[in-house]
């Protein structure tokens, strides 16, 4: 694998833009100049108005024509693009108040993750989709079929996917990292980074305790993990709980291992070789970042049309090439294999079926025992 | 008279300023000693060095004989009062006035006795427990008195201490200062650039202009024998007159002044030769306005251009003939009382009021009548 | 209490107007944080407007048919209306807001009604489950007070007696890093102090690493998330906070004081000690203040240069706000912080007040 950046242009990387931005959001500061900086959705006058992770979307560039445009091509539709979606947690603080009174938000389009989308869905927060409208809705890959977060599919498409894993910074650990036990190794005191994403952290604990996360329904059944999370805090093992600036501290050596993203290995291992991402031996998880229509959006209609254009192979296969995420949309790995055999064979873009089955995603929680999760979280995490 | 002060060849030099050129007096005990000068004379230059703020370029400065060139202000036995009183702000007047002896570590009982004694003689001992600035000016001045004197120096060093009050203050503190000096018996080494203020409290002036001291004396001595035009201007009023010696015998001289008028004077002291350039004094209040002409040598004829009514006294301003305008004080009830401005008058005086001084003035007549004049000077 | 400073003694008419404006003064307010701490609802809002409304347009009235002397008398609380009005809106009302929401709980987690119910588990809540973080806080903002200080103070001193025509460089010098965000700057110690940066390489090239860990200052071979870090990150980011102050006191010092007591028979370090360091206490004291104060409730530094064992009080808030969604316990926690402070803070002025200094 010697795959040269494509998520490298403008003289930022999708890594460097969510540190910062991860830093500001986290701080609680708004984004404006940043957001500037970054461009996105023109003008007032717009057909639909999509709000999303930042850096999930390939632009506009010399020759290569970005994914907004080629809609607008082809259906004559004008797309706001914004990049405002940082953090599951603090966007649904900023939300709440607007969609629990009965208004509505601009957006017509969010990608929360799949457990926010589970919960904004149960709150009745979010439109159905009008999948009449969308027939490209056949091309879902079958694995994202009938979502513990969203059962009747009637809700949500999936955006893009990925796993988290193990990422480490080989000279900084000094020798390989193959399990989450190795997470707990007192070697590595106060080397280890875990990330404030709750489901990412004490899922892959209880990977590696030996519990299927995705069968949880309970508090007490993870308890096990909160306890191994909460000894290594105490222990000072852990030296802290962060977003996706996780790969400064790991490139700079700070972290001899972490909890990372799949998506991240691309760009860092062409930042430093010592880098290496794992899918540690008892197991990752998934996760997805799913699509949705906030209630009483204005171009239900319009996002229908997106909707369904990005679930066209074709489509999909140049967002995949782009962003290396694992796309949900079946037939795009064998446009790609055409151009890239290299990135069709790649794992953590294609999961192949022994990948896939080492892999589980966290249980959709009741509102009451996710709120026992979350505080038992927090109070590790001492923020 | 014994020396508390000595300065040898002291100069002091700011990169290639000469704020002081070699000057050497000495002060003797109990003096009331000012140095009087317009401001940039070096008169504060000479206090700062005496204090120990500054040190000499050359020359040395010696305090009961003993040479204090190199020691810092903080062991020398003087005590400075400064022009805006640099009162503590924080502490009461009792602290103020205390703070020497405490930082001579003297036992409690003596300095709150010491001190109290102190706040008597400058008749402050009620406000003891007030801050600076719930005292008025002439009380913080007071303050600052005290706390010098309370160290019983060897030498009181003022500068410039009464600036800052308004006029009516000013004399009395005048008064206040001589009284508490004579009680205290301490030398008082004052500057100041007010030479009515000099001239009334001090028993000695060192008069000095451009890093130079130009004369020491007694107050009459500067007065009626200053040593330079620069003296005879800045000290008192004077009208100065140019003209040329054009005869001598003794004490006598016969001058020429430019105007054509020929007079004559009686001289004592230095001596001056024929055709020498000369400039003669005549202080105001040895003129009379006289009606009618004498030609007697001791006159001169002009028109009255100004009369001012100063209460005991009459200001007259007359022209004389060549345009040079003098000053005359005289009773208010003079026989000239019922001239008007532009009534010719005659000036006469006599023969030792007349006093002669090397050179020529820049602009002849009286010195306090030209306002540039008397800009330049202060 | 007279806001109206009469001439010569209180006329009839004064009084009366004091007691006119004062009345207005409270009806508005208290109109204001009605509103602001939406303590009615629906139809009583607007009759509680009107009131307001009915306030200002009356004392107008009175001041402009009572004449010349009405007018006089009753402008000083007209002039503080607007400052009436911003405090109301943007202090009162939200701290009204925030003690109610404290005092709330919420039905469920995602709810956005409150229901005022006297909760004082709240603050138990505040208390018992972030009573680490509330001494932490007090702790790390304490040292770093003390550490701007003994920085603070002899830089302010060089700049203020030293400093000469470069006084306004150096000051400059001082404030200009400032110009950056707050949060790049803090970021920047994270790389600074990095494991395999340059601060650590050299500390471990001198062979300091044991003596920094004895005290305290390295933690297992590293600076980057330890308490010293969090303690020098705050320390660096209020520094100007401290300093300014200080060099404006001492800035106003008359150096003829120090003349005066070296004249005195004090050395230098006497004259400092009895003159300089007295008169510049309330630069020291308003520093503290200004340091002490958001430092205590600071999270950008505990965030990014400390660890999970060193959280400081305004990362629970923060987190309890932004991402728990718990207004109640947050509001709370807010409350506890803000009442501390003001305690300590009163604390610190009946100790070291400098109101009597002139």
């Amino acid at each position: 694998m010697n795959r040269k950046p494509l998520i490298v242009r403008s003289g930022m990387t999708r890594r460097q833009f969510l540190a910062r931005s991860g830093a500001l959001g986290a701080a609680g500061l708004s984004l404006p100049a940043l957001l500037a900086a970054c461009g996105g959705g023109g003008g007032d006058a717009y057909d639909v108005f999509f709000e999303n992770w930042p850096l999930y979307i390939d632009p506009t560039e010399g020759e290569t024509i970005g994914t907004i445009d080629r809609f607008a091509e082809a259906t004559g539709l004008t797309m706001k693009y914004t990049e405002a979606y940082n953090d599951n947690n603090e966007y649904f603080a900023k939300i709440q108040p607007v969609l629990g009174a009965g208004k509505t938000i601009d957006p017509d389009i969010i990608a929360p993750t799949s457990w926010m989308a589970g919960r904004l869905i149960n709150l009745g927060w979010t439109e159905k989709l009008p999948l009449a409208d969308i027939p490209n809705v056949a091309n879902l890959d079958d694995g994202f079929k009938n979502p513990t977060w969203d059962p009747t599919g009637e809700y949500s498409l999936p955006w893009q996917a990925g796993m988290a894993g193990i990422a480490y910074n080989s000279d900084a650990a000094g020798r390989e990292i193959k399990s989450v036990a190795d997470l707990f190794d007192p070697a590595f005191k106060g080397k280890i980074g875990m990330l404030s994403e709750m489901r990412d952290t004490i899922g892959l604990i209880l990977m590696g305790e030996g519990i299927d996360p995705s069968t949880i329904s309970t508090f007490e059944e993870a308890a096990p993990a909160f306890e191994k999370l909460e000894k290594a805090k105490a222990d000072g093992q852990i030296r802290a709980f962060t977003g996706n600036d996780y790969t400064d501290d790991l490139l700079a050596g700070n972290f001899a291992a972490c909890i990372g993203w799949s998506g991240d290995l691309f760009q860092l291992e062409t930042e430093s070789e010592a880098v290496k991402f794992v899918i540690p031996e008892e197991g990752g998880t998934r996760w997805a970042d799913v699509m949705v229509i906030p209630k009483g959006a204005k171009n239900i209609a319009n996002a229908a049309a997106w909707m369904n254009f990005v679930y066209d192979p074709e489509q999909a296969a140049q967002l995949t090439t782009y962003n290396m995420y694992v796309s949900p949309v079946k037939g795009v790995r064998e446009i790609i294999a055409a151009s890239d055999p290299d990135l069709a064979e790649n794992p953590l873009v294609f999961p192949d079926e022994a990948t896939s089955s080492r892999l589980r995603a966290f249980a959709q929680l009741s509102d009451e025992e996710e709120a026992k999760f979350d505080e038992a979280f927090s109070a590790i995490t001492g923020a | 008279m014994q020396e508390v002060i000595k300065l040898e060849g002291v100069s002091k030099r700011y990169g290639d300023f000469v704020a002081l050129h070699e000057t050497s007096f000495s002060i003797g005990h109990g003096e009331f000693f000012a140095m009087l000068g317009p401001s940039g004379c070096g008169k504060t230059t000479t206090l700062k060095m005496i204090a120990g703020f500054e040190q000499p370029t050359t020359g040395k400065v010696l305090l009961d004989g003993a040479d204090v060139s190199d020691v810092p202000p903080y062991r020398r036995n003087v005590n400075t009062v400064f022009q805006q009183y640099a009162l503590f702000p924080h502490m009461s007047v009792f602290d103020n006035v205390a703070f020497g002896p405490r930082s001579k570590k003297k036992d409690e009982s003596q300095v709150r006795k010491d001190v109290m004694e102190m706040l008597e003689i400058v008749r402050l001992a009620d406000f003891a427990q007030r801050k600076p600035s719930q005292l008025s000016g002439g009380q913080q001045q007071r303050v600052a008195l005290a706390r010098a004197l309370v160290n019983y120096p060897s030498a009181l060093l003022l500068d410039e201490p009464l600036a800052a009050l308004d006029l009516k203050l000013r004399e009395a503190m005048q008064i206040e200062l001589k009284r508490i000096q004579r009680e205290v018996e301490i030398s008082f080494i004052f500057v100041t650039h007010d030479q009515h203020e000099a001239l009334t409290m001090s028993d000695r002036i060192a008069v000095m202009s451009a890093g130079h001291v130009e004369q020491i004396g007694t107050p009459e001595e500067i007065y009626r024998n200053p040593s330079s035009l620069f003296v005879a201007g800045f000290i008192g009023s004077a009208n100065l007159l140019a003209g040329t010696v054009e005869s001598s015998s003794g004490t006598e001289y016969v001058v020429a002044l430019k105007s054509g008028a020929k007079v004559k004077v009686q001289h004592h002291g230095s001596t001056f030769s024929t055709g020498e350039k000369v400039s003669l004094m005549l202080r105001p209040e040895a003129l009379n306005p006289v009606a009618g002409s004498r030609g007697d040598g001791l006159s001169l004829g002009g028109t009255l251009t100004d009369r001012v009514y100063e209460g005991a006294t009459d200001r007259l301003v007359v022209r004389l003939t060549d345009g040079t305008e003098v000053v005359c004080l005289t009773d208010s009830d003079a026989h000239v009382a019922h001239k008007v401005v532009g009534d010719s008058v005659t000036i006469n005086w006599q023969p030792q009021a007349g006093y002669l001084l090397a050179g020529w003035p820049e602009v002849s007549g009286s010195t306090t009548t030209n306002v540039d004049q008397i800009e330049a000077a202060l | 209490m007279s806001l109206v400073e009469a001439p010569a003694q209180r006329s009839r008419l004064g009084s009366s107007a004091d007691r006119v404006g004062l009345a207005a003064l409270l009806i508005a307010t208290a109109c204001l944080v009605a509103i602001g701490g939406k303590w009615v609802s629906g139809p009583l809002t607007s009759v509680v407007v009107l009131v307001l409304l009915a306030v200002i347009v009356g004392v107008i009235v009175l001041a402009w048919r009572g004449g010349t002397e009405a007018r006089r008398l009753l402008a000083p609380y007209g002039l503080l209306k607007p400052g009436m009005l911003w405090l109301g809106l943007f202090f009162l009302a939200p701290l009204w807001s925030l003690l109610r929401i404290s005092l709330s709980t919420k039905e469920s987690r995602f709810d956005i009604n409150y229901n005022f119910s006297w909760a004082f588990e709240n603050y138990q809540t505040a208390f018992t489950e972030f009573g680490g973080q509330f001494s932490r806080a007090f702790l790390y903002a304490g040292i770093a007070t003390v550490l701007t200080i003994l920085i603070g103070y002899p830089l302010a001193y060089v700049i203020a007696f030293r400093g000469g025509k470069y006084k306004n460089v150096l000051l400059g010098l001082v404030v200009v890093p400032f110009f950056t965000s707050y949060l790049i700057r803090t970021i920047a110690w994270s790389t600074i102090l990095s494991d395999e940066g340059v601060v650590v390489s050299f500390v471990k090239g001198l062979g300091l690493v044991p003596v920094l860990e004895a005290l305290q200052i390295m933690d297992n071979g590293r600076l980057l998330n330890t308490p010293a870090a969090v303690i020098g990150g705050l320390t660096y980011n209020f520094l100007p906070f401290m300093l300014l102050p200080i060099y404006v006191s001492l800035e106003k010092i008359d150096i003829g004081l120090v003349n005066a007591a070296n004249d005195l028979y004090s050395t230098n370090s006497a004259a400092f000690r009895k003159v300089v360091f007295p008169l510049s206490m309330p630069g020291v004291f308003a520093g503290t203040l200004l340091t002490f104060i958001p430092a205590a409730g600071d999270f950008v530094n505990a965030q990014f240069l400390g660890n999970p064992n060193t959280t400081m009080i305004g990362n629970s808030i923060q987190d309890q706000f932004l991402r728990q969604n718990n207004y109640p316990v947050a509001s709370a926690m807010a409350a506890v912080l803000m009442v501390s402070i003001a305690a300590l803070v009163l604390l610190y002025t009946r100790l070291f007040g400098t109101e009597d200094l002139a």
